[in-house]
């Protein structure tokens, strides 16, 4: 791109000096900026003549021969063009504004940047500006909604990142569908340790034409960060970002009443449950309003919940003189956790990115981050506990002298069989998590043909080091065995450093109407993760005593059997090539080729080719010039990539230690495995159609895409012959494939007002296709799910319930019912009706079915944005549905001893014919015919939509002077509103699993921006 | 042509520098925190006993279901209490979904293969032993025989009709089409026994220094005794009986109650035991076993801190 620029430029300098011009010819000075400083290399042409110049370092110009009536025509890559009539004025200052839908504005696609209209792949990019408008630690939860075909899984819990998935679910095992993040050409498996304003661009690379370049780690997509840099020859500019915000929980479930208990107890058919209600009411009393109710009617979820607060303050400077450019940047954030207890998460970073000409063919970058962040993790098991705890019991009971460290009420003084009570677990527990990292990078890079052929050598480090310290005190309910008796500290330290060495050599020409650029490069990685922890019992504890006292010397033993270390080292080795030719910006041709060597597996090299083609036909002359079509393309592009996110296999047997007594005496012996695991890298084979095109002006673009990604050598688990047990090997094959359509409308209507309306849709078909000879692959426990071929990944498998039974007739006449009587179960009015899919007239296992996957078969998006003067306002939607969740809460009824449930369930329950055909009774819920296997009952839709973020910006006029910021002021909602039928906190589980999910709250914040 | 006159030697080598990153053996680095079996030091003999006592540790370490399934269903005590699985085990009425069921097939054959690798562990040894070292290996060897065959003999009584492994290689179960019945079972197991008794140690298992308590001669002859019984091979029974007697090293424990009491462990009455302690500690570490299914339940016992058990079992 350069190069054409100097090109332009110089033939503009040759070409101006031969024109003639009239007498009424003035000479035009001024300055071209941007909203950063002044814009060096900016292009300004008198419109109609090739005659121009360029900006100089400090985004001045100077034209001679300007007519005095003529347009002087600005133009810079990424911004958009602005044409300024001259009338006679010998000065003209133009600010330019990016222009986020250019097609010459340059994407980053891995060790380079490409032009977008040359691009072959699929790329989406987010902007500084997208992402800071979510209030989150996280920034890709800012992504949620934006990218089609990227589903975000949101998290509720403060700093843990959202699971992130593209274009599907292409590996069987759990986590290893994770895409690989490079941050400034580090590789990371995830990027919540950096601060979301440190971040430029966010851009996603979804096919495998873009993601090939990463090989062995790419078949997942990668996510490639580029964090703020400043430029040559701009003034300093300090911005100060700041927002404070409060979480507040939506949804909450609600809970079954006292009232609502005492009826659903009295109709349970348990004795003992209905007598409990009796006790409750000895204990605390009758309740005035209603004598069959106790005077207690406790909202668990409603305790247990509180606001949190959520900061956020950025501090930041860029600028650049003639031989660097510089950005430093601080940042602090906060979130507490809407779970009452302490679950914070604090974060310290600190960044610096520099970057100097040491001779006009050398250049040096260096930077360096810092981030320090500590997150005590909350006890999730609390969400669990407040679901079942009875509404008629408070949550301290001042008679329980007894009970330790606060007067704790306990459901058994009411004779139920647990203590329900979560705040003693709540109150009593704390788990820190204190991660520090650093990445520091350098890089040389050398020219050897000036602005042709240039080398590169990188290295990156990202040194990581986590301490856990997970502390539980004791507490004691004041009678029977419930306690916590000892007080435990679990201390875990682990470390992780990473080296990386990239070393590339990039050719770019471009002669005649040929146009090329060649890189080729070696990579070389080393991980090495090493984790010490150890267990105390019994340190000082009490009241007054604190963290002070939270060490293992002070504890008065140390469990053996809690001590234990781990390591790993891994290396990989890379060479990688590619090519991007262009002719006559018509017809694109674009492939990389990798070679990875890694010492995770057995086998130990890959290699991934990919190549994509494209053709731009609204360049061909028989394209109508003055249609509505602007711009029109269309691309294609295969390619296989690797995925190394598999846990790495030994190869080998292998032996553990055991003991034996002989003797009373202990014997050391080892124990050798008969079995081993041997692993390769799964690969995927991806295939990408799209066109790109922009309409009416350019204010209309559109981009489809249709994909499909087979893994192959997918690793599944094998149930060894013989004896128990799975090991795992690359025999599977599995599938997705799907749509994406993303449609941006923007038009200036006027010079104070203009909007955009923008939204994305996108379908996912997933798809096992073998599991190398095995009927089914069977996971989950009490909460079945399996795969079978022609499925999806782990879908709920489980009984389809046809109804409820309303009267005895109905059961009379069922040969299911009665088979299931003569079995010794017991069938009432009021049980679930099951299908008796292999029609044997049994209800078995048998039976079971397919009850739907929590994988989402579309998502989408929708934005809407204006300016008005000094008043900005955006507006973003999105939603998901075909997927399901399991509501393990409901169905764990079945193994949790005289429960409450979900006031859903209360107020729909079966209590007598004609009451129900859906729910059913408080009786039946707990029979085992009705709950013995999972049923479509308990496996609920998960489609949403949700209002995602509403931000209004209010811009201050700029003071005239020498100190003039620039104040924006804003307030933002996030997630005010979520539209859902699922019975729980909120549709997004990440694995459909809804047990203790953390509730994502909404978050409302006031905000200042202020740059000078 | 006019690129190559831009070249400078020192660049050339710069380049050259950088694209070879040398491609050392990095790549085949084990994976760390393992004991690879396959790089183990064979020329160590004095390290084969480990592969022994793991055996011993995979025959011994049971759950508490199965010495109930193997008894009740040996007909050596009857089931009680709530297990359901076990009483019907005890009619003879085989319920795949009760997990004792389970679990004793699928950990009696990965014991029974933990045997198997252990052997060959001992002969990867052998390869490299003196002659000394050869024929203890072929000891460890028999007295892995005995323990192996002490499963198997107690899973065919289960289920009669069984695999019988002969390597740890699970691949030769692939193409199985037929599985041995439980006479050609038994008939295994004592021909197993014959050909260990010559190699294992003339004495009582508390004889032994080395092992206290371990196989020993008269563990296998108890074996191809019991196994002959069940092929109703009489005088077998008689013969390999009666080689025990004849030795005079065995007698009666003096006091029954203590037997199976700590005073009891590594008699003069004993062939074999599973053998479990704390080390005198009373507390902390230690190889264990669940008593508790064996006991009684709904009483109190006087002893401070004991509690009853769970009643599974009953004498008939």
């Amino acid at each position: 791109m350069k190069i054409r620029g100097v090109l332009l430029a110089i033939s503009f300098l040759v070409s101006s000096a031969t024109f003639v011009y009239g007498q009424d010819n003035i000479t035009v000075t001024g300055t071209v900026s941007d909203a950063m400083g002044p814009l060096p290399g900016a292009s300004v042409v008198i419109k109609g003549t090739t005659s121009g110049t360029q900006t100089d370092f400090d985004g001045n110009f100077t034209l001679d021969g300007v007519p005095t009536d003529g347009t002087l025509v600005i133009s810079y890559i990424g911004y958009a063009s602005q044409e300024i009539p001259v009338d006679g004025q010998t000065t003209i200052n133009v600010s330019l504004q990016e222009d986020t839908q250019a097609l010459d504005e340059v994407v980053v696609v891995g060790y380079g940047t490409q032009r977008k209209a040359d691009l072959t792949g699929s790329i989406a990019t987010v902007k500084s500006e997208e992402i800071t408008k979510t209030p989150t630690g996280s920034a890709m939860q800012a992504l949620q909604g934006k990218v089609a075909g990227l589903q975000v899984v949101s998290s509720g819990a403060p700093g843990t990142g959202p699971t992130i998935r593209i274009r599907g679910l292409g590996s069987y095992v759990g986590g290893a569908s994770n895409p690989l993040y490079v941050v400034d050409g580090a590789f990371y498996d995830d990027i919540d340790f950096l601060n979301p304003q440190d971040i430029e661009t966010i851009s996603v690379l979804k096919d495998a034409s873009a993601a090939a370049i990463y090989g062995v780690r790419a078949a997942n997509g990668v996510v490639l960060i580029e964090t703020k840099s400043g430029r040559k020859n701009q003034k300093p500019q300090i911005s100060i970002n700041s927002y404070q915000g409060v979480q507040i929980a939506h949804n909450v479930v609600k809970l079954s009443n006292s009232a609502q208990f005492a009826t659903l107890a009295r109709e349970s058919g348990s004795e003992a449950e209905a007598q409990s209600i009796e006790n409750a009411i000895q204990r605390y009393g009758r309740s005035r309003i209603n004598p069959n109710v106790p005077d207690v009617n406790t909202d668990w979820y409603d305790l247990i919940l509180r606001h949190a607060l959520q900061q956020n303050h950025s501090f930041g400077v860029t600028g650049g003189a003639e031989n660097l450019s510089y950005s430093v940047g601080l940042n602090y954030f906060e979130q507490e956790g809407i779970l009452k207890m302490k679950n914070d998460y604090e974060r310290f970073n600190i960044r610096s990115k520099l970057n100097f000409d040491i001779s006009d063919r050398l250049n040096l970058g260096v930077s360096a981050l810092f981030s320090n962040a500590t997150r005590f993790r909350p006890e999730t098991t609390a969400f669990a506990l407040a679901y079942f705890a009875v509404p008629v019991m408070p949550v301290l009971d001042p008679s329980k002298t007894e009970a330790y460290p606060r007067p704790y009420a306990n459901a058994q003084d009411l004779a139920y069989r647990g203590t329900q009570n979560p705040f003693p677990v709540m109150e009593n527990t704390e788990n820190r998590n204190k991660t520090r990292n650093t990445l520091t990078t350098l890089d040389l890079s050398y020219q050897l043909i000036p602005d042709k052929l240039t080398l590169k050598t990188a290295y990156y480090h990202n040194f990581e080091t986590l301490e856990v310290r997970e502390v539980r005190l004791p507490f004691f309910f004041g009678n029977g065995n419930a306690f916590r008796e000892n007080a435990t500290l679990i201390k875990r330290n682990q470390t992780l450093s990473e080296q990386t060495w990239d070393n590339t050599l990039t050719f770019t020409d471009s002669f005649d109407k040929h146009n090329l650029t060649v890189l080729a490069g070696t990579a070389y990685r080393d991980r090495s993760f090493e984790q010490l922890e150890a267990t105390g019992l019994n340190f000082p504890n009490g009241p007054g005593i604190g963290e002070e006292s939270y060490f293992l010397d002070l504890s008065k033993t140390i469990d053996v059997e809690g001590v234990g270390d781990d390591g790993a080292r891994q290396y990989f080795l890379s060479y990688f090539g590619r090519v991007a030719y262009n002719f006559d910006d018509k017809y694109l041709l674009y492939g990389t080729y990798r070679a990875d060597g890694t010492s995770k597996y057995q086998e130990k090299w890959g290699y991934f080719p990919t190549i994509g083609v494209g053709w731009v036909i609204s360049e061909e002359s028989f394209f109508p010039d003055e249609g509505f079509v602007n711009f029109l393309k269309f691309r294609g592009s295969w390619g296989e990539l690797g995925n190394s996110n598999v846990a790495s296999s030994t190869g080998s047997i292998t032996s553990v230690e055991v003991d034996a007594a002989f003797g009373d005496t202990r014997f050391p012996g080892l124990v050798t495995s008969s079995d081993f695991e041997a692993l390769k890298w799964e690969v995927t084979a991806e295939t990408n159609v799209g066109i790109t095109t922009r309409l009416f002006d350019n204010q209309l673009s559109l981009e489809a895409d249709y994909f499909t990604r087979e893994t192959r050598d997918a690793v599944i688990p094998v149930s060894r012959l013989l004896v128990p047990g799975e090991t795992r090997q690359n025999v599977g094959l599995l599938k997705n494939s799907g749509f994406e359509v993303v449609l941006n409308w923007n038009k200036q209507v006027s010079e104070d007002f203009n909007y955009s309306i923008g939204g994305n849709f996108s379908t996912l078909k997933n798809e096992v296709l073998d599991l190398a000879g095995q009927e089914n692959l069977t996971s989950g426990g009490d909460l079945a799910q399996r795969t079978v071929i022609g499925g999806t990944i782990n879908p709920f498998f489980g009984l389809e319930v046809d109804g409820v039974y309303q009267t005895p007739e109905e059961i009379q006449a069922d040969p299911a019912a009665q088979a299931a009587i003569a079995d010794g179960l017991v069938v009432e009015p009021g049980d679930f009706k099951f299908v008796d899919h292999n029609g044997d007239m049994i209800i078995d296992a048998q039976d079971r079915v397919d009850l739907g996957s929590y994988i989402p078969t579309y998502t989408f998006g929708f934005n809407l944005g204006f300016n008005y003067k000094a008043w900005d306002f955006s507006l973003n939607a999105i939603g998901q549905g075909g997927n399901v969740i399991a509501n393990q809460k409901r169905f764990a009824i079945r193994q949790t001893p005289d429960p409450n449930i979900d006031r859903d369930f209360a107020i729909n329950r079966w209590h007598g014919p004609g009451t129900s055909n859906e729910y059913p009774s408080a009786r039946g819920i707990r029979n085992p015919w009705s709950n013995q296997f999972l049923n479509s009952f308990f496996v609920e839709k998960g489609d949403f939509v949700r209002l995602q973020n509403v931000t209004l910006g209010y811009t201050l006029p700029q003071l005239s002077g020498k100190f003039s910021p620039e104040v924006r002021f804003y307030i933002t909602a996030e997630r005010p509103l979520t539209l859902f039928e699922y019975n729980g906190f909120s549709p997004e589980v990440p694995d459909g699993r809804d047990d203790q999910t953390y509730p994502i709250p909404g978050v409302y914040t006031v905000g200042i921006n202020v740059t000078l | 042509m006019k690129y190559f006159k831009m070249y400078q030697k020192p660049q050339i080598l710069l380049v050259l520098i950088f694209f070879l990153v040398s491609c050392s053996d990095v790549l085949d680095q084990p994976e760390l925190n393992n004991n690879f079996a396959g790089g183990t030091d064979f020329s160590q003999t004095d390290d084969m006993i480990f592969s022994l006592v793991g055996i011993y540790q995979a025959v011994t370490s049971r759950g508490w279901e199965q010495p109930l399934v193997v008894a009740t269903r040996g007909d050596d005590v009857n089931a009680a209490g709530d297990q359901q699985g076990l009483i019907n085990l005890d009619r003879y009425v085989y319920d795949n979904s009760f997990f004792g069921s389970r679990t004793l097939w699928e950990t009696y054959y990965e014991d029974i293969i933990a045997a198997h690798t252990g052997m060959e562990q001992i002969g990867r040894y052998q390869e490299f032993a003196d002659e000394e070292g050869i024929a203890l290996g072929n000891q460890y060897i028999a007295e892995a025989k005995v323990l192996r065959a002490i499963l198997l003999f107690q899973l065919s009584r289960v289920y009669g009709a069984v695999f019988i492994p002969e390597s740890s290689d699970l691949d030769q179960f692939a193409d199985v089409t037929s599985v041995p019945t439980k006479d050609e079972v038994m008939q295994h197991i004592s021909d197993q026994m014959d050909e260990a008794i010559p190699l294992l140690p003339d004495m009582r298992p508390n004889e032994r220094t080395d092992l206290p308590g371990g196989v020993t001669r008269y563990t296998a002859l108890m074996v191809k005794a019991v196994a002959n019984q069940e092929l109703k091979n009489y005088q077998a029974v008689a013969d390999a009986a009666g080689a025990i007697i004849a030795s005079g090293k065995f007698s009666l424990f003096n006091n029954f109650y203590e037997l199976f009491k700590t005073p009891g462990k590594l008699s003069n009455e004993s062939l074999f035991e599973f053998q479990y302690s704390d080390f005198g500690q009373g507390e902390g570490d230690r190889v264990d076993h669940l008593y508790a299914p064996y006991g009684p339940n709904s009483w109190d016992p006087a002893v401070d801190g004991a509690s009853s058990g769970w009643g599974f079992l009953n004498l008939p």
